[in-house]
């Protein structure tokens, strides 16, 4: 039987800089991810990306603010899953992803709308299409995620009783969440939002067009290697002068990076904007892009330890600021500190997607930097050691519950290795199914466990036989919201998350 | 030349083989060969002219020079054979195809009179294989021998006294390849041998010598084959330090010793392999490229075969080109260990294929200059899951147009 499982990730881009970095145009098939970027922000337009069906993730972002345009990403579990970004989003295809097409969590905040400054229209972001397979999920937010949905024409296809937009928004936006002038493709009810903390404003009498996406000129932004990236542009004649996120994106693209900076400074300090989060990672941004300005480290760090720190932003803000605060210093090559704080930001948080993101930033710096003694990253990346930490940062990823080893495609009747997979359904009401193998008889404990680490059931803990194995969860008992499965067998530890929904 | 200093158009035999004699001293100061390797040489390397093959006019054709002394250099090499065992094929007394009766009148003291001449034509079947990698350019032969090993050395002992003496003859004997008769794993070598009489052999006339030997007597042949050596040996490591340009030749398979695990390419040796060459690395190799303006390019259709767990790595600004080419498995079911690039600049890799590479392509500390991995096919014909392209705090990367797919082996 032919195996079309061919790559771990097709495109996998760790710690890279956002200068002239683009993956363009190219055909990615029988890949369990896609493209993978961590904290390289680099420009993803045009790709044609086709999972494996119910498994892995076409686009997987953690630290990311970069452009995600044109891509037609089709059949993973996820078409997208984000960490800590805020990816601008445009005429993106999302098609048939088995369970949450779009996964935003812990303190992403997407741009898919354009962005607006009185009459002007800047398509940045919107205008995706987000189809929505049965049993699936169009958008997901999780641990402080916002997406910017406004007047973003994006078209959502639902074809069963399920949600274009399921989680929960972060409490600063807990009045509501707006998500008017998009296309619905069923009748819109709040019955398919299932939100658990806010209000969502639609419009009933717009909402549901299939709308109008006009523009009628154009801006060039160079992306390297002599190409360009058009953005397209709606100008209905207002002379007034454009809103500063607008005229600080503006400054970004012709690389005029400290005048940049400091608008989206003033963005910053209003707080309560929409685009403050974005404003901040355009901030790290700009800093990256100009090198620093003469390596001016210590004005970009006091900046971010000035928000990490100020009480008077939110949570969103402080936690952005801290991260781009790490990933400063990671180019003022800090490892060793950078290190012990993303460890301690994983101990604190071992059972969330911060922590996730934490664990992935922490084993990246374990693996490739040494460096306890001369902080010099560039030593410690030895090719015998890259294989291994490709490995270990695959199954790490993998391990994320949007991610999934593919046991459906592995032709092999014996088990070879302990995995536990991810239960199906996800989300459920009230019942879900584990399942896990194990090579060899020994005793397994499996438990559930709250967003605390608290226990909540023990389903199995007892001697078993080598082989495959599901069991069933019931949820009736237990509120609504994440859960996670740990198993122990032998030195085999491993843990899940699933998602209770009533 | 003209002894008034200008050149006069002149053509014939003799002025030829001025010409060749010069093609001649010129082999010879090359190699230290035969007589009979020279002809042989000669032979193919003549642009035909006039009439297709041989001609009255032209002869064999124009010689060649250019082509003669390449035959005795890489990738061509001269194998020299001896083999023993022989074939009579005809000449028995009465066998029509191969008797011919000559009379001749010898006059004058000792032996005066009749002499008749019969010839036998001997064959030896010769059954070959060539060296791994080679193909056969030509086959020819030099001589043929006695039992003893060495040449024929002329009468039969037992006819030694008469008039035809030992000292007139060649010392090695002439054979050559019977026409039509090479395959792809046999030829037959043939050779004369004379037998003389003092009158008619039909009507009573007594056998007085053999030349140059007894029939059974010529049980040693001796043949050269000429090949293409189409796999030549990565030569040795210090042929790849220091400034110096080396290329691998057109259809030509270099083949990387497995006797080291590790190979340096460095002190900007640039290796261009030229279109349609391959090189073919061994398992758990490892082939290093170092240094600024340390390179390989790899032109279309050529190709690099690693073995398992095999890599090729540039670092501290060495760069690969490559464009219309291919790197990939020896085994296209297994994989090799992939391709890497540290602090390296300005490569590309485009429109080529990349075939089972268990590790991918990766880039580490790619600061600097522009790399582009363009329009290529990441393909995997194995049954293991492979990695695709890294990058680690690296800029200036466009990956464009590529194809990642599976590919069942059975296509």
């Amino acid at each position: 039987m032919l195996n079309l499982l061919a790559f771990n990730n097709a495109v996998y881009l760790e710690y890279c800089t956002s200068n002239d970095l683009n993956v363009l145009d190219n055909n990615i098939e029988d890949a369990v991810n896609g493209i993978v970027d961590i904290g390289s922000w680099s420009y993803i337009a045009r790709n044609t990306l086709t999972g494996l069906s119910d498994s892995g993730c076409g686009i997987t972002l953690d630290d990311y603010s970069g452009i995600v345009k044109h891509n037609v990403v089709t059949n993973y579990k996820s078409s997208v899953f984000s960490l800590l970004s805020a990816p601008y989003l445009y005429k993106n295809s999302f098609q048939l992803a088995s369970d949450v097409n779009l996964d935003f969590e812990s303190y992403s905040t997407p741009l898919l709308q354009p962005i607006e400054s009185g009459v002007l229209k800047y398509w940045y972001g919107g205008d995706n299409i987000i189809n929505i397979s049965d049993d699936g999920v169009g958008v997901n937010l999780l641990e402080d995620s916002y997406p910017l949905l406004k007047d973003g024409y994006n078209k959502f296809y639902l074809n069963a009783a399920d949600y274009f937009i399921s989680g929960e928004v972060p409490e600063e936006f807990e009045d509501s969440i707006e998500v008017r002038n998009n296309y619905w493709s069923t009748t819109l009810t709040s019955g398919k939002f299932n939100i658990s903390n806010t209000t969502v404003k639609y419009n009933p009498t717009e909402d549901g067009s299939l709308g109008n996406r006009p523009h009628n000129t154009t801006i060039l932004m160079s992306i390297g290697f002599g190409l360009w990236d058009t953005i397209n542009i709606h100008d209905a004649g207002d002379n007034s002068s454009p809103d500063l996120f607008l005229t600080a994106s503006n400054k970004l693209i012709d690389g005029n990076y400290s005048e940049a900076i400091e608008d989206f400074k003033d963005i910053v300090e209003q707080k309560d904007s929409n685009f403050t989060n974005l404003s901040l990672k355009k901030i790290f941004h700009c800093y990256e892009r100009s090198n620093f300005l003469n390596s001016n480290f210590s004005e970009a760090k006091s900046f971010f330890t000035g928000i990490f720190l100020d009480s008077n932003y939110n949570e969103i803000s402080r936690s952005l600021a801290n991260d781009l605060n790490l990933k400063v210093m990671l180019h003022n090559s800090e490892y060793t500190l950078v290190k012990e704080k993303y460890s301690s930001l994983y101990l604190n948080n071992t059972s969330n997607s911060l922590g996730f993101h934490a664990l992935i930033n922490k084993t990246i710096l374990d693996n490739l930097s040494i460096v306890d003694t001369t902080d010099n990253l560039s030593s410690s990346a030895e090719f015998g050691d890259l294989n291994d930490h490709k490995k270990t940062m695959f199954a790490l990823l993998n391990s994320n519950s949007v991610l999934n080893n593919r046991s459906e495609i592995n032709t092999s009747a014996l088990v070879k290795d302990y995995k536990l997979e991810q239960n199906y359904p996800n989300p459920f009401n009230p019942t879900t199914y584990i399942y896990y193998e194990l090579p060899v008889s020994g005793m397994v404990s499996l438990k559930v466990y709250d967003l605390l680490g608290r226990e909540m059931l023990s389903i199995v803990n007892e001697v078993k036989d080598a082989g495959k194995y599901k069991v069933a969860f019931d949820g009736s008992n237990f509120a609504s919201g994440v859960y996670f499965y740990r198993i122990f067998s032998q030195n085999f530890v491993q843990t899940k998350r699933m998602v209770l929904i009533k | 030349m003209h002894s008034n200093g200008y050149a006069t158009y002149v053509s014939g035999t003799s002025f030829a083989a001025a010409n060749v004699t010069g093609v001649v001293s010129i082999m010879q100061s090359f190699k230290t060969i035969e007589r009979e390797d020279i002809e042989g040489i000669l032979k193919i390397s003549v642009d035909d002219k006039g009439a297709s093959g041989w001609d009255s006019l032209y002869g064999h054709g124009r010689l060649n020079a250019e082509k003669a002394i390449n035959y005795l250099r890489g990738p061509y090499v001269l194998s020299k054979y001896p083999t023993p065992g022989n074939t009579i094929s005809g000449g028995d007394l009465g066998d029509p195809n191969y008797t011919y009766l000559n009379a001749v009148i010898v006059s004058g003291s000792p032996n005066d009179g009749e002499r008749w001449l019969r010839l036998s034509e001997v064959h030896k079947t010769i059954n070959y294989s060539l060296p791994a990698g080679h193909s056969l350019i030509s086959v020819w032969g030099r001589g043929a021998g006695d039992a003893s090993s060495g040449p024929i050395t002329g009468w039969d002992n037992d006819f030694s006294a008469y008039y035809i003496s030992q000292r007139h003859y060649t010392p090695t004997p002439f054979c050559e390849v019977v026409p039509g008769s090479l395959t792809s794993t046999s030829f037959t070598l043939r050779t004369y041998i004379y037998h003389f009489y003092n009158g008619n052999p039909f009507f009573g006339g007594e056998l007085i010598g053999i030349y140059p030997s007894t029939v059974s007597n010529v049980t040693n042949w001796k043949y050269t084959l000429l090949t293409k050596n189409n796999r030549m040996k990565f030569y040795t490591q210090s042929d790849y330090m220091g400034n110096k340009t080396l290329t691998f030749n057109k259809d030509t398979v270099f083949v990387a010793d497995d006797e080291v695990s590790d190979f340096y390419v460095r002190d900007s040796t640039k290796i261009v392999m030229a279109d349609s060459s391959i090189l073919e690395l061994p398992d758990n190799y490892t082939l290093h490229f170092v240094g600024k303006t340390t390179s390989l390019k790899l032109s279309p259709h050529s190709k690099i075969r690693l073995g398992e767990n095999s890599k090729i790595v540039f670092d501290s600004s060495a760069k690969l080109i490559m464009n219309y080419a291919t790197l990939t498995s020896k085994d296209s079911t297994k994989s090799w260990g992939g391709l890497f690039f540290k602090n390296t600049s300005q490569d590309t890799i485009s429109n080529s294929k990349i075939i089972n590479s268990k590790g991918g392509i990766n880039f580490i500390d790619k600061i600097g200059t522009h790399t582009v991995i363009k329009d290529n096919e990441f393909i995997n014909k194995t049954n293991e899951v492979l990695d695709g392209i890294y990058a680690y705090n690296s800029e200036k990367i466009l990956i464009r147009g590529n194809h990642f797919y599976a590919q069942s082996t059975g296509i």
